[in-house]
């Protein structure tokens, strides 16, 4: 793994290997620049088969529990699941399973401040971060799922259009001037998706599908078929509108192969987060391949960026650190220097880096920091999610986990009064939503109610839940009873969640824990988090709405769980509760970290110019979707890779 | 354990799951997970425990004259407390949670909580984990795991017979 230094030096040093790293060291080392990548997680392994069997034989089967460093070791008093203390880990990273001790420094990466709320009805509250990403060797891709929408026009002039949180610099302007790089995302990921449901979708929001894709344009591969799931949505949401605006379900364009290619044909292993076994689906370790067989692209594993120098306002170098294994020594040191410099660690390390880049001369807030804005606006798509009962088998738990979604309520003039959301339709059951196959069985064979469907619970209309009301409350079944009983629950189960978009809070921060370390020495992240517009607490309201609504146009019985009170302070601190016009309502992370290192139109607000450049060093860019001004409605990362693109010949058109 | 007792516990097995012996110990076994469940269902309970329930399977088992067919009428005898301690029923409804779920399970009951308490359970192996009943009982495979083809899932699955007799 030893480096050449190229003679004359390299063009461009880049932090971070997931997508957006990739992609523009594959463009930049197409077009003969000479790249280096410093990467702070361990290679892609040989095998995908190693990550897999970690999988298999983990107890949580969360995002994260495929990969390293592990998760959950033996337990203890005080922490049951032997959450490893992130202080002892080289590159700790923050996991779903870190939530539920959010309060705990010593088994989370996070830290957090004690909580100012003293309501839950209260805005101030502060929550647990809901999302998560990982820090090996082509990045989160690894556990994300597939599901590769563009955002829409009026998400880039919320502020213009509806008097909401902020444009995107230029705002349709810059919709306009991405599309062609959307089209060229699409074809790294390699998305299937038919053209039609898509066309048919963007005429609901009057935008010109010519103008989107082009005349000739056709997505890379056919569309992934439907599953029965979405069948029973697709005949049955039609009777219904959202505030004025018509449901239908439209098949979600995916980064999974429909056909074979140069990757597999999916085989529908229902997986896809958190591991794809066959890699039909896409992920940052194709286009790393790409980049790396270019030749002119070099990657220095276990790397972690640790400090950016500057030379008076231009990037000198950027400090790292290097480790042999997880939990030992530091193993050696050095500065990688380029001319340019690109920054891909994600919307959590990036910021991170640039505070702790504060000891050059004339920048002691860290660099690229001028307006302040770095680490602030932290945001995610907050998920409502709903799950219920069909009447007939729709045989969940087949197919990739989302094959469609309900698209129709991402845009409309409420927007000026509520945060608009996409509803994901799941394939997996109550996977998700209950942790089955597992909440029902142990109902089932021990007698317990934690799934509604063994006991005397009732639902908010009044339903009574128990799967078979011939069978007494807390039955304890084995044998045929058994089979009959899981297999008629296993069968039906739906669920629906729903990605509310969130607006740029600059309290909604990351900075530097003054007091926790990891183990290379470097701060880790203290966060604050919180929902404070109505704007996008309405939404919860409304997508609880709407999915009763949904489920009783399916026929299908409710089984959302009502959240409990939150508490508010002690070890067992509620993470994700809060309380909103007299009704308890928990929220999900999706996945998407967004907004802490912003794009605008000035240098006063914002950390980036329309180009992702640094406003204060001109030699600096930024991407992922920490350049995001806002959420938006579509899932990220088609318009990180789409920003990725634009940004590589951004750095072209620089270098000459 | 002192002695073979796999065929009782394969039959026992097949009285508590509702699955056939074909499916629970299939003629060519070449994952043979039913040694890996006997030997945790064995080293999870009391010294001597998992024999004791055991014996009392095969006398009952045989009193009644061994009949194949007869295995889940017996297990519900004796989850009814025919001859059995309460810390033996929830064993064998322990080893009913490790047949589906691959994993071995710790009950806290509680009697004032609206659930009656929760489960947490430890993954035995990869294997014990794509072996897991569960993923049959409804028709589908591990997830991570399938060797159904592309587009399997916009189709019906076969019948819940076939999970249930068949070898995976
Ligand atoms: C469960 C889940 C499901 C998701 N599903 C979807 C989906 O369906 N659709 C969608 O659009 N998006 C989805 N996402 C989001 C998607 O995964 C991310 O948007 C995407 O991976 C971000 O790519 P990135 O390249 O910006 O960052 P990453 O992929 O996170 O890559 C960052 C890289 O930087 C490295 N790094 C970090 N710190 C340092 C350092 N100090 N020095 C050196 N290297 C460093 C890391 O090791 C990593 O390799 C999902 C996310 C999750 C968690
Ligand atoms: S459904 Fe399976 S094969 Fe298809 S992408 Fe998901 S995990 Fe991969």
């Amino acid at each position: 793994m030893s480096i050449a230094t190229p003679p004359g030096g390299f063009d461009v040093v880049i932090v971070g290997s997931g997508i957006s790293g990739s992609i523009i060291a594959y463009q930049l080392g197409k077009a003969g620049k000479k790249v280096l990548i410093l990467e702070g997680g361990p290679p892609v392994p040989k095998s995908r088969e190693a990550y897999l069997q970690t999988f298999f034989t983990a107890n949580a089967k969360t995002p994260e529990s495929p990969y390293p460093p592990v998760l959950q070791g033996a337990g203890s008093a005080g922490n049951p699941l032997g959450q490893p203390d992130p202080a002892t880990l080289n590159t700790p990273r923050y996991t779903v399973l870190q939530i539920g001790a959010w309060q705990n420094p010593k088994q989370c990466y996070f830290v957090y401040g004690a909580q100012a709320a003293i309501a839950a009805t209260d805005p101030q509250m502060t929550f647990a971060f809901g999302s998560s990403y990982e820090r090996v060797a082509g990045g989160t891709t690894w556990h994300w799922l597939g599901t590769s929408l563009m955002h829409l026009p009026n998400d880039f002039q919320l502020k213009t259009k509806y008097g909401q949180g902020v444009d995107w610099p230029g705002g349709i302007a810059f919709y306009n001037q991405l599309l062609p790089y959307y089209r060229a995302a699409s074809d790294v990921i390699g998305v299937s998706s038919d053209r039609d449901p898509m066309v048919d979708l963007y005429k609901t929001f009057n935008v010109q599908p010519s103008g989107v894709y082009g005349p000739n344009y056709d997505f890379p591969m056919p569309g992934i078929v439907m599953s029965l799931n979405d069948a029973l949505y697709q005949q049955k949401v039609t009777s219904l509108k959202v505030d004025g605006i018509p449901l239908f379900v439209t098949p979600t364009p995916q980064g999974r192969n429909s056909r074979p290619g140069k990757r597999r044909q999916c085989a529908g292993n229902t997986n896809c987060i958190p591991i794809c076994p066959i890699q039909a689906k896409y992920d940052g370790t194709v286009t790393l391949a790409e980049a790396l067989q270019t030749g002119n692209v070099q990657i220095q594993y276990q790397t972690v960026a640790s400090n950016i120098r500057l030379s008076g306002s231009q990037v000198s170098g950027i400090d790292y650190l290097t480790y042999d294994t997880q939990t030992g020594p530091v193993s050696g040191r050095g500065t990688a220097v380029g001319k340019r410099y690109i920054l891909a660690a994600h919307a959590i390390e990036t910021p991170k880096l640039l505070l702790m880049s504060n000891g050059n001369p004339g920048f002691p807030n860290g660099v690229a920091n001028g307006s302040g804005q770095v680490g602030r606006n932290l945001m995610d798509h907050v998920m409502y999610l709903a799950w219920g009962l069909a009447k007939d088998p729709i045989y969940a738990f087949r197919g990739p986990l989302s094959t469609s979604g309900i698209e129709a309520a991402r845009d409309g003039a409420f927007r000026s009064q509520r945060a608009a959301y996409r509803i994901e339709i799941g394939n997996e059951g109550w996977n998700w939503a209950a942790n089955d196959p597992n909440t029902t069985l142990a109902d089932f064979v021990f007698g317990q109610n934690n799934s509604q469907l063994n006991g005397n619970s009732v639902n908010a209309q009044g339903q009574k839940l128990r799967f078979d009301p011939n069978l007494p409350a807390f039955s304890q079944l084995y044998g045929s009873k058994l089979v009959q009983t899981l297999n008629g629950v296993y069968i039906r189960q739906l669920r629906l969640g729903y990605l509310i978009e969130q607006l740029p809070d600059p309290d909604n921060r990351v900075t530097l824990s003054t007091q926790y370390k990891d183990h290379l020495g470097l701060p880790r992240p203290q966060v604050t988090y919180r929902i404070r517009e109505d704007y996008v607490r309405n939404a919860f309201v409304s997508a609880k709405q709407v999915s009763t609504q949904i489920f009783q146009a399916l026929g299908a019985t409710e089984y959302t769980m009502p959240p409990a009170d939150a508490v508010l302070s002690g070890s067992g601190a509620s993470s994700s509760t809060f309380r909103y016009q007299g009704q308890n309502f928990v929220f999900y992370g999706a996945g998407h970290i967004i907004g802490t290192y912003r794009m605008g139109s000035s240098a006063a607000n914002s950390v980036l110019n329309a180009r992702q450049q640094s406003w204060d060093h001109e030699n600096l860019y930024m991407v992922g979707s920490g350049v995001f001004p806002t959420t938006a409605t579509a899932n990220p990362t088609l318009t990180i890779a789409a920003l990725a693109l634009q940004a590589a010949d951004n750095v072209l058109k620089d270098l000459g | 354990m002192v002695f073979d007792y796999m065929d009782y516990f394969v039959s026992m097995s097949v009285g508590l799951t509702g699955f056939s012996s074909d499916a629970i110990a299939p003629q060519l076994d070449t994952i043979d997970i039913k040694s890996a469940y006997l030997a945790a269902f064995d080293e999870n309970l009391p010294t001597g425990m998992a024999e004791q329930i055991l014996e009392r399977y095969k006398t009952l088992f045989v009193a009644g004259g061994s009949k194949p067919g007869s295995e889940e009428q017996i297990v519900g005898q004796m989850l009814g407390g025919s001859g059995t301690s309460a810390a033996q029923i929830l064993a064998m409804r322990q080893l009913i949670f490790l047949w589906y779920a691959g994993a071995w399970p710790t009950v806290q009951s509680d009697g004032n909580s609206s659930t009656g308490g929760q489960t947490f359970s430890t993954v035995l192996s990869a294997d014990s984990y794509t072996q897991g009943l569960v993923w049959r009982v409804m028709q589908s495979h591990p997830m991570g795991s399938t060797t159904y083809n592309y587009g399997y899932w916009a189709s019906n699955p076969p019948p819940l017979s076939a999970y249930l007799e068949n070898p995976v």
